[in-house]
């Protein structure tokens, strides 16, 4: 069963994101701003990283603390034009531009995560 | 008689003449009068001598005593801001190459280092062979302009990030809420987020409306707000506004107010006063609230108080302007205080902020007593 770590400011977007995973049986750590992420940083298997917190910008945050401890799929309200190239180097495995269904969040968490978990 | 009058149209033509260099002068004075009062200066570049005049009120916006701008081009060139020289020496060569004129904005430097902005409007006079004999031209100080305007784009932006945060959560919600494989229960809790995020949008453009009808510098009367003002018992309305939306379970609210006062304001936007207020004290506030009045002389003071953190000191210069604090998620729109501070001003009132002792917040608001 996998853990994710949902990093996102608005408490309605977080439970918004559990409830279009909740198909699957998958553990949810929660963080609202970038100092809670760190906190957390190392305990997931997969991180939704909103790219816009409060106290830190998201891809700054990930150069921070690194992409290597898990896939990190990257969400934001900008097109993927705009930050989607610079989230990619920076280590995300993808980009959600937001709103995005229940369905898409869906397959690229699934495609997303190791096979093992 | 013929003599007299003669000697009278000898004298008036006279007189004429005898008032020309007084006429002069008047008109001068005039027009400096008349740009010390529009904030415009103007200029004149003499090509063939290279010497640089400039008016008075010129030399007040480059922050100069009049008179004491070295009168050169280059020394003219040197009180603009290193990244401008170029632009507004290519400005001026243009213009008298082309016998034309010039319009530019640049950026000046005064010499206490004060950074201003100028718009120059310059024209190129020639003598009858064609030939450029000087360039002249008034230049306006635009920096207030430029800042309502910079004032204006950030505000816009800021609107525009605070509507959208909450209507891309209804959007996500809807998502949710048309997707058959999410649980019914679980719909149901994507119902909430959209209700919460509805009330939010809501409210914001509410208070964004409000803001700017009650702008004291744009009249409201377009906006069709008007605003009846008479006595309203406090205490009725500091319960009301706290029975809305009560205090959660680690918020103790205490209102201490007297039954019998009453100040000068409008029920239901006084209401919205103190709304306000206990909402920001219990969200940045709390545990303890409290809301206390006394009368002085003719005005009724209000102490809103809490003994929670208090006010970040780099928050307090624009604690009551729109946006001036970043919160976080879902803790109001940025825009209760400055709402607040907009309708205590139309009560004819007025609302200030000091840190409490030993911690906490203290909003102080004066009212007419009504």
């Amino acid at each position: 069963m996998a853990t994710i770590l949902i990093v996102e400011d608005e408490e309605d977007l977080r439970l918004l994101l559990r409830l279009s995973l909740s198909s699957e049986p998958y553990t949810f750590l929660e963080a609202a701003t970038g100092a809670e992420a760190a906190a957390l940083w190392s305990n997931a298997d997969l991180i939704l990283l909103d790219l816009r917190l409060p106290d830190i910008d998201g891809l700054d945050l990930l150069r921070e603390l690194g992409s290597s401890v898990a896939p990190i799929i990257a969400l934001s309200g900008y097109s993927a034009e705009q930050l989607g190239p610079e989230a990619m180097e920076a280590g995300c495995v993808a980009y959600l531009r937001k709103p995005f269904t229940a369905a898409e969040l869906l397959d690229t968490v699934r495609g997303a995560l190791p096979a093992a978990s | 008689m013929s003599e007299v009058a003669g000697g009278t149209q000898k004298d008036s033509r006279h007189d004429v003449e005898a008032d020309a260099p007084a006429r002069l002068h008047r008109l001068e004075r005039q027009f400096a009068e008349i740009q010390r009062l529009a904030h415009f200066g103007s200029w004149e570049w003499d090509l063939a001598t290279d010497v640089v005049t400039w008016s008075d009120e010129l030399h007040r916006i480059f922050g100069l005593e009049p008179g004491t701008l070295e009168p050169t081009y280059d020394a003219v060139i040197s009180r603009y801001h290193p990244d401008d020289r170029d632009m507004v020496a290519a400005a001026a060569q243009r213009a008298i190459a082309d016998r034309g004129s010039s319009a530019l904005y640049a950026r000046l430097v005064r010499p206490d280092g004060e950074v201003r902005w100028l718009h120059s409007l310059g024209r190129v006079l020639v003598d009858e062979r064609g030939e450029p004999q000087s360039f002249f031209g008034v230049a306006i100080d635009i920096t207030e302009r430029r800042r309502s305007e910079q004032f204006l784009r950030e505000f816009i932006g800021n609107a525009a990030h605070a509507l959208g945060t909450p209507a891309a959560v209804i959007l996500q919600a809807a998502y949710v809420l048309a997707d058959s494989t999410v649980a019914i229960a679980d719909r149901e809790l994507a119902m909430g987020a959209l209700t919460r995020q509805s009330t939010r949008l809501h409210d914001l453009s509410i208070n964004l409306f409000d803001l700017v009808a009650l702008d004291k510098d744009a009249p409201s009367v377009m906006l069709g707000l008007s605003m009846l003002l008479g006595p309203v018992p406090l205490a009725d309305a500091v319960r009301k506004a706290a029975a809305a939306s009560p205090p959660a379970d680690d918020v103790t609210l205490t209102i201490d107010i007297a039954a019998d006062i009453a100040v000068l304001a409008e029920p239901n936007e006084l209401e919205r006063v103190f709304a306000h207020l206990l909402a920001n004290a219990q969200v940045h506030g709390g545990p303890n609230v409290s809301v206390t009045a006394r009368r002085m002389a003719d005005e009724v003071i209000v102490d809103v108080r809490d003994d929670g953190p208090g006010v970040p000191h780099e928050h307090l210069p624009d604690l009551f302007a729109p946006f001036a604090t970043r919160r976080g998620a879902g803790q109001g729109s940025g825009l209760g205080l400055a709402v607040v501070h907009r309708l205590m001003e139309a009560f004819g009132g007025a609302i200030s902020y000091r840190g409490a002792e030993p911690h906490g917040s203290q909003f102080t608001l004066r009212f007419s007593a009504g």
